[in-house]
């Protein structure tokens, strides 16, 4: 907590100072030409998969910076569940989202659950396309590096509602 | 609120002049084979939407859907449509490799839209690799299932069985033309040691024209641009200029290099605003392109571009998204405190840092250097750009001078660890060099030239300086 706090108000001097050295019509200028370097496009993801297994909406947000003509640029999936707006980072945090409806029952399920982790998370991309079960574990196979294989293991209940999904770069069948 | 709102899509919103993008006219999802009807305004796909996959008809101009139609699918994968002369659309249709190989050439059916009927017209029984590309010219389906190590195979669909496309076991197929009734070919014996082989077009009968032209199939890739080079045409004779049209719509699906290879069309895809979305170009004609990638197809108007960015968020959720980045991005913006700016330069430069949280205590940060003169703010993008912004009063006569010089690149651009011992400066007739660091033993830094009088005349930041 205290380094919250010591971490929040050097931030606060620090933009404090920063922000003090510079004129109203400074500020405002750098404000414009910044906004004028920063393209931000925000598409909805609208894919089947994703309104079977979440219940929640998803959006690209890409910023494309142009103030170093390299032409990187930054991309983010967002999620929104009930007004709120939160970043996907990890196949786990996810599990609080999924349908209370989706089971995984076959093969077809597993799948379409593998082709909405595809759209969300870059460690669901690759070209592998396995699926294993076992017992109540679904191993969804996304990757191979250097004969690992890497994806998902995806535990279910007795109902076939999903428990947890865990990424592994080390898969065991 | 809406103020806010406003005021936020003001801030985070960027038109770059001339970076005009095409946005798609028409999304859909879950299609697999798809075709654009040559000269038409109708594109078929396979929709694998509900219990049973089925064919549908877009209006690319009216953009919706046309019809769709309830004949059952095979049960196999149809992986080409291939319009026909004959008014019926032909499906060609892969299966698994029971050896774990690429997949294999099933069946071909017909389609007719008017009966909405689908009927079975050949079995392959040998072990053929599915096409990679297919197409149409007039009652013949060209399948191409060997790439360029053979032959396409050409079914006839009159007789409904395969014939021999040309007798010469050199010749190999660059592309087809349904248009003009013919094959544009290449005889593999004719490789030159540059690379380059004449260009012939084989009409409907296999007899060869005179060489039309130069297929050039060197591919470099180099960070010379100048260097860089992808296979194409040269066309020598005028009258078979349709060949470099006929080729750039040819070959789907194409993807990576292959797009590149087809030059008119890699035009219009990079002019698509889901250019790094794209995984592969699935057919294309002069007006239209479709594409596939994250499961979606999106089809293009490449004639006349669609610059308008389609709305997939509504208001209400744009506003939440961007009060979410402004909450997670901070820009840090300070003024260039440096007594020897001042003297070398008429503008103010800021120091611009965008800061972003990426969840917890952790953050990531990429600056850029901005300056102000007479009221304009721009972006230093190029070291070149301070030769606009040198103060008249400035004179580089003397060391006392150069190293008030140092001190303003010093400011604008500190050394980094390993640079610091290389920093120094050093005069050579009329230009004084300013080293910055080494790199693979090689002094870089700046060349600043200089008349008799110590006015700088220019500065250019060199990766090797002797």
């Amino acid at each position: 907590m205290k380094k919250e706090l010591a971490t929040f108000l050097i931030s606060l001097l620090f933009s404090f100072s920063a922000f003090s050295q510079l004129s109203d019509a400074e500020n405002k200028a750098l404000d414009d030409l910044i906004a004028s370097q920063i393209e931000i496009e925000v598409d909805a993801i609208r894919v089947s998969a994703l309104k079977t297994v979440f219940d929640a909406a998803f959006f690209k947000l890409k910023t494309i910076p142009h103030y170093d003509n390299n032409g990187g640029f930054h991309e983010t999936v967002l999620m929104k569940h009930n007004g709120k707006i939160t970043e996907v980072m990890e196949a786990d945090s996810l599990v609080p989202f999924i349908r209370s409806d989706f089971k995984i029952t076959n093969q077809t399920d597993a799948a379409q659950l593998k082709e909405a982790l595809k759209l969300l998370l870059d460690s669901a991309s690759g070209r592998e396309d396995e699926i294993i079960q076992k017992e109540d574990q679904w191993i969804l196979v996304c990757d191979d590096w250097f004969g690992e294989k890497r994806g998902f293991v995806v535990i279910t209940d007795s109902n076939k509602n999903i428990q947890s999904i865990e990424y592994s770069d080390n898969l065991e069948f | 609120m809406r103020k806010i709102f406003l005021l936020l899509i003001a801030l985070g919103c960027f038109v770059a002049a001339g970076a005009q993008k095409n946005y798609p006219i028409l999304t859909l999802e879950e299609i697999g084979a798809a075709a654009i009807i040559p000269d038409e305004v109708i594109m078929v796909v396979v929709e694998n939407i509900g219990e049973m996959p089925n064919l549908s008809f877009y209006d690319l101009e009216k953009k919706v859907l046309m019809q769709k139609f309830s004949a059952k699918l095979p049960e196999n994968p149809v992986a080409h449509i291939i319009p026909c002369d004959d008014g019926l659309l032909y499906l060609v249709t892969m299966k698994k490799n029971p050896e774990d190989g690429p997949p294999l050439l099933d069946a071909i059916y017909s389609f007719d839209h008017k009966k909405d009927k689908i009927k079975l017209v050949y079995t392959e029984k040998d072990k053929v690799n599915a096409p990679w590309a297919a197409a149409g010219v007039h009652l013949k389906l060209v399948l191409d299932t060997e790439g360029n190590s053979g032959q396409p195979r050409i079914f006839n669909i009159e007789s409904g069985a395969y014939e021999t496309f040309s007798t010469d076991e050199n010749v190999r197929m660059l592309c087809a033309s349904n248009k003009h009734n013919s094959y544009v070919v290449l005889k593999i014996n004719e490789f030159g040691d540059d690379d380059t082989v004449p260009v012939y077009v084989m009409d409907k009968n296999g007899q060869l024209s005179e060489s039309v032209g130069i297929f050039d199939s060197r591919m470099r890739a180099s960070t010379n641009k100048e260097e860089n080079h992808m296979p194409g045409f040269t066309i020598t004779n005028p009258e078979y200029n349709w060949i470099l049209s006929a080729y750039d719509y040819s070959g789907f699906p194409l993807s990576g290099f292959s797009i590149a290879m087809h030059p008119g069309l890699a035009e219009k895809y990079n002019q698509t605003a889901n250019l790094f979305d794209i995984r592969e170009i699935v057919a294309a004609n002069e007006t239209y392109m479709a594409a596939k990638g994250n499961y979606q197809l999106w089809v293009y108007n490449t004639l006349t571009p669609n610059t308008i960015k389609p709305q997939t968020v509504s208001d209400e959720d744009m506003e939440a998204i961007l009060s979410y980045r402004k909450d997670k991005i901070e820009y840090l913006k300070s003024p260039f405190q440096s007594a020897a700016l001042n003297e070398v330069f008429k503008a103010k430069f800021y120091s611009i840092t965008e800061k972003t949280n990426l969840g917890g205590d952790f953050y990531s940060e990429s600056s850029f250097i901005a300056f102000a003169l007479n009221g304009e703010y721009e972006v230093l993008r190029e070291k070149s750009q301070l030769n606009d912004v040198l103060s008249s009063d400035f004179k580089l006569h003397n060391e006392l001078s150069a190293a008030t010089f140092q001190d303003a690149l010093n400011a604008l651009y500190p050394p980094g660890t390993f640079d610091t011992k290389h920093i120094q400066f050093y005069k050579k007739g009329n230009t004084w060099y300013f080293i910055r660091g080494e790199s693979f033993s090689k002094k870089k830094g700046f060349a600043v030239n200089v008349d008799a009088k110590g006015k700088i005349q220019t500065i250019e930041e060199k990766s090797e300086i002797d």
